[in-house]
Order: structure tokens, then C-alpha cells, then sequence
């Protein structure tokens, strides 16, 4: 089992959806996605699973954050929806977080898979 | 003793009433109270939602600060109106004619969480949307309809 505990490991503001939304600033979901859950879910071994805490340290969250920093691993085509909620759980024990933990699962559930291609907004402010 | 034994039992179902009549006001008042703080939060996030989507931030004094104020104040409004939501709708739950309209607040706090916190929500770019503004409008309003229909006469 590997974690990811978004306030202590990430940020304690989780913000915006891009890159570009925050200026390149740490906190958006498109960053969560491409330097935090990636990372963890390609170093899985075979049934292992991440658990991702949400509420540790960390106020609230906006759709924008959790759509692009979670339902992205579909909709780039980093693994299908199935597969996702297979590998992911989601974990919180401040019972208000049940709310963002739900949204999560269905913005999963409801991302068609590949049906977009990545481009960083990182990239696209640099260069 | 047949007497005494009426006078008992007239005393016992009397109090069996009362105790049922005043449960029942005790359960109408604790459900209307949640409803009313759900309506009140349901037209705050209304107002700050709209002035969040029609604002161009970039374009006022202060503007970071203004819209950092209402990402924040948005963001706190979405931890509260689950708990009310998951609060009334359970209190509610008893009210078997209305089921459709208790579905359907849980199902507009879903859809009012994606929509005003959608799009490019704390984006420091975010631009002016009118039509994302009259959408959140509407489904705010049709929260507090539902809230007002479970409210009203329930119990009778």
C-alpha cells in the first residue's frame, strides 16, 4: 500500500484546475495529477493499492482541482476509469470530506477514457 | 374499579397524544430550522457565486484580493451545505410524498458544486461568464424551491 497525503505532501491549498490558472504556482490539479498521482500509481506493484488522504490539513477543495487532478488519469488515457477505482482509495477521516470523496469518484466514473490529448499548460507557459 | 381503570386509561391516551402531538412539533421545528439555514446558504452562495462569474478581477482595485475572498468564502460554503443537505434530507426522510423533492436537493448541491466550482475556478486568468452565471441562478433557485415545497405543510 503507498499514500498520498495531499496536505502534508502536496500543498495545503489545493487550487485551480492548470498550471496556468495559479501562474506556474504550486497547487493546481493538473500539477496533483502529473507530479504526485502518476508518479505513485505507476510505481504500484501488481494489486497494490494508493490511498490518498484528503483531508488532512487541507480546508476544501473546488471541482476544477479534483476533475483535472483525478478523472485527468482517464481522459488522457493514463488508465481506464475501472482500472483507476480499482487502484485508488480515497481516504478521509473528517466526515465533512465524504462530500469531495463522492465528487472524486464519480468525475472517475463519468471520464471517457483517452478522449483527450495531454498537453502540459506548464509547457505552454514557458515556452 | 371499572371507573378508576377508564380514568387510567383516558389519562394514558391522553398523554400518549400529547407525547406524539409534541414529538411531532419538536421534528417540524428541528427540519424547518435546517431548511431555513439550507435557503439562507442556498442564496449566499447565489450572490457570491454570480459575483464570483461576472467579475473581471483583473480589470479592479484589489481584484486578487476580492477574488481570492470569494474562492474562499465559496469553498466554505461547500463544506457546510453538504452537512445541512445530508442533515435535512435525512430529517426529511419520513416525509414519504415528498421523496422526489428530498432527491433532488442532494442532487442540485452535486450539480451547484460543479458548476460554480467548475471551469477555471481560482483560475488567476478567469474570465467573465454570463451564461455559467444564469445557470448557477437557476439551480440555486430550484434548491430553494425544493426546500420550500418539503417545508411547506409537511407534517399536516
Amino acid at each position: 500500500m503507498k499514500y498520498i497525503d495531499i496536505g502534508e505532501d502536496y500543498t495545503n491549498t489545493p487550487a485551480g484546475r492548470f498550471y496556468k490558472d495559479k501562474n506556474n504556482k504550486k497547487g493546481s490539479g493538473e500539477e496533483f495529477r502529473e507530479t504526485m498521482l502518476l508518479p505513485a500509481l505507476s510505481s504500484l506493484d501488481t494489486g497494490e493499492k494508493l490511498t490518498v488522504i484528503i483531508d488532512n490539513n487541507v480546508e476544501g477543495y473546488g471541482s476544477s482541482f479534483l476533475s483535472e487532478g483525478f478523472a485527468g488519469v482517464v481522459k488522457y488515457g493514463h488508465m481506464d476509469s475501472h482500472e483507476l477505482l480499482e487502484k485508488l482509495i480515497i481516504q478521509y477521516t473528517d466526515p465533512d470530506f465524504e462530500f469531495f470523496k463522492n465528487r472524486i469518484l464519480e468525475y472517475i466514473k463519468n471520464s471517457s477514457f483517452a478522449s483527450e490529448q495531454y498537453q502540459s499548460t506548464k509547457t505552454s507557459i514557458n515556452g | 374499579m371499572a371507573e378508576i381503570f377508564s380514568i387510567a386509561l383516558a389519562g394514558l391516551v391522553a398523554f400518549l397524544f400529547n407525547w406524539l402531538h409534541w414529538r411531532l412539533v419538536r421534528r417540524r421545528n428541528a427540519l424547518n430550522s435546517i431548511g431555513r439555514h439550507l435557503d439562507i446558504l442556498a442564496k449566499e452562495l447565489e450572490t457570491n457565486a454570480i459575483t464570483y462569474w461576472l467579475s473581471d478581477f483583473k480589470s479592479i482595485p484589489n481584484g486578487q484580493v476580492k477574488q481570492t475572498s470569494l474562492e474562499i468564502s465559496i469553498k466554505g460554503s461547500f463544506i457546510r451545505l453538504p452537512k445541512l443537505v445530508t442533515e435535512f434530507t435525512s430529517r426529511a426522510s419520513y416525509l414519504k410524498d415528498k421523496q422526489i423533492e428530498i432527491s433532488k436537493v442532494s442532487r442540485k448541491s452535486w450539480i451547484l458544486f460543479d458548476l460554480i466550482t467548475g471551469h477555471d475556478f481560482e483560475s488567476e486568468n478567469k474570465g467573465t461568464n454570463i451564461a455559467l452565471s444564469s445557470t448557477i441562478s437557476k439551480n440555486c433557485n430550484y434548491l430553494r424551491a425544493s426546500i420550500a415545497i418539503i417545508i411547506d405543510g409537511h407534517g399536516e
